[in-house]
């Protein structure tokens, strides 16, 4: 924890060149921070329980959010089509379940079941991971690929370019970073951005 | 006779105060580009919401109360609505209509979002609440991601009025 503290200082100060990508949190080339946390059954999930897989889709999301719903089914698909190739979903909630009471833990569960949710939906209760990662919406998406040292980040942003219709989506950025990923090439769009509900930060 | 005279004169009153009428108008992002430059000495906020999003609803009553506040000022204030282009005819334009009776209210429905979010700001992460204010002069412009409280609207607006 205390190491956790230390390196969310040490972003805090870090100024990013590019003004696109936000100045605090993790962006594409960075390390991933591991965390623990608990799943919708009650265990502990980390991302070393993840270390033998070629990566990790990893998703800030909530119950509440019109955007976070819109995409709950493209969550679901693409953990059924990247899972088995090494690149599992894992969801993660953060916001305030005292301000917004439909994302608490108990909703989380029933959400997850309505959706039929293949993989962990997480709690991040103390809000720590979110900021760590600089995750400022709801879906905001981290996308891990295993390295030496962990995981490494590759993509950061929005799943794809349109949240209001699936069948008119153009650009499908977190699958095609998969893809670029799986072809040993470099992510040519790592880092996009997205209108979205701001995390419902404790008070 | 006297009667007619009054309501014409009221009616001349109404149509030459330029914040009083109450104007909706979907647009593209070539018409996001114009508002983002507004002309030499004056100053435009823009606040990004949409019906959806809770904390931009709670606080749309704040920038009407400012609207009004500084209707001589050379501020002029858009109500931009990231609104799903569906719900617009049952939700959006009803929402307007009730709550932002006097504003020039845009709706943008473009959800190609990572197109034109750094046109607006760089800084724009993306997440609305949002609220810019945007002059010819880059030392007024200034950029507020998430909620602004009533003290901190007033107060930036005092300073650049």
């Amino acid at each position: 924890m205390k190491k956790l503290m230390i390196l969310l200082f040490a972003f805090a100060f870090t100024f990013s060149a590019q003004a696109q990508v936000p100045s605090v949190g993790l962006k594409p080339g960075d390390t991933a921070i591991p965390f623990k946390l608990k799943n919708i059954d009650g265990k502990m999930v980390g991302l070393n329980d993840y270390a033998n897989l070629r990566g990790v889709i990893l998703i800030f999301t909530c119950n509440h959010c019109p955007f976070s719903v819109a995409y709950q089914d493209r969550i679901v698909a693409l953990n059924k089509k990247y899972a088995s190739l090494g690149f599992p979903v894992i969801a993660i909630n953060s916001n305030d379940a005292e301000a917004y009471p439909e994302d608490s833990y108990d909703n989380m569960i029933i959400r997850a079941a309505e959706k039929k949710f293949t993989f962990p939906y997480l709690l991040d209760d103390t809000q720590v991971i979110a900021k760590a990662y600089g995750a400022v919406r709801t879906p905001h998406v981290y996308l891990l690929q295993h390295a030496d040292n962990g995981f490494a980040v590759r993509y950061v942003g929005a799943i794809d370019d349109n949240s209001d219709d699936p069948a008119a989506v153009k650009i499908k950025y977190v699958e095609n970073a998969i893809t670029e990923i799986m072809k040993g090439k470099v992510v040519s769009e790592p880092f996009t951005k997205a209108i979205g509900c701001t995390i419902k930060w404790k008070k | 006779m006297k009667f007619y005279l009054r309501v014409f004169l009221i009616a001349i009153c109404f149509c030459s105060s330029k914040a009083s009428a109450q104007q909706i108008r979907t647009i593209e992002v070539p018409d996001l580009q114009a508002i983002l430059h507004p002309p030499h000495d004056s100053l435009y906020i823009l606040n990004f919401w949409a019906t959806w999003c809770a904390p931009c609803v709670a606080e749309l009553p704040t920038f009407v109360k400012a609207e009004k506040q500084y209707k001589d000022a050379k501020f002029r204030f858009f109500f931009v609505s990231l609104d799903f282009k569906k719900d617009y005819t049952a939700k959006v334009i009803p929402f307007i209509k009730k709550h932002l009776p006097e504003s020039t209210v845009y709706l943008l429905g473009d959800s190609n979002y990572n197109s034109w979010i750094n046109l607006v700001n760089p800084e724009w992460q993306g997440a609305i609440p949002a609220t810019f204010i945007v002059s010819s002069d880059p030392s007024k412009c200034k950029f507020f991601e998430g909620e602004i409280s009533e003290k901190q609207l007033f107060d930036s607006l005092d300073t650049l009025k």
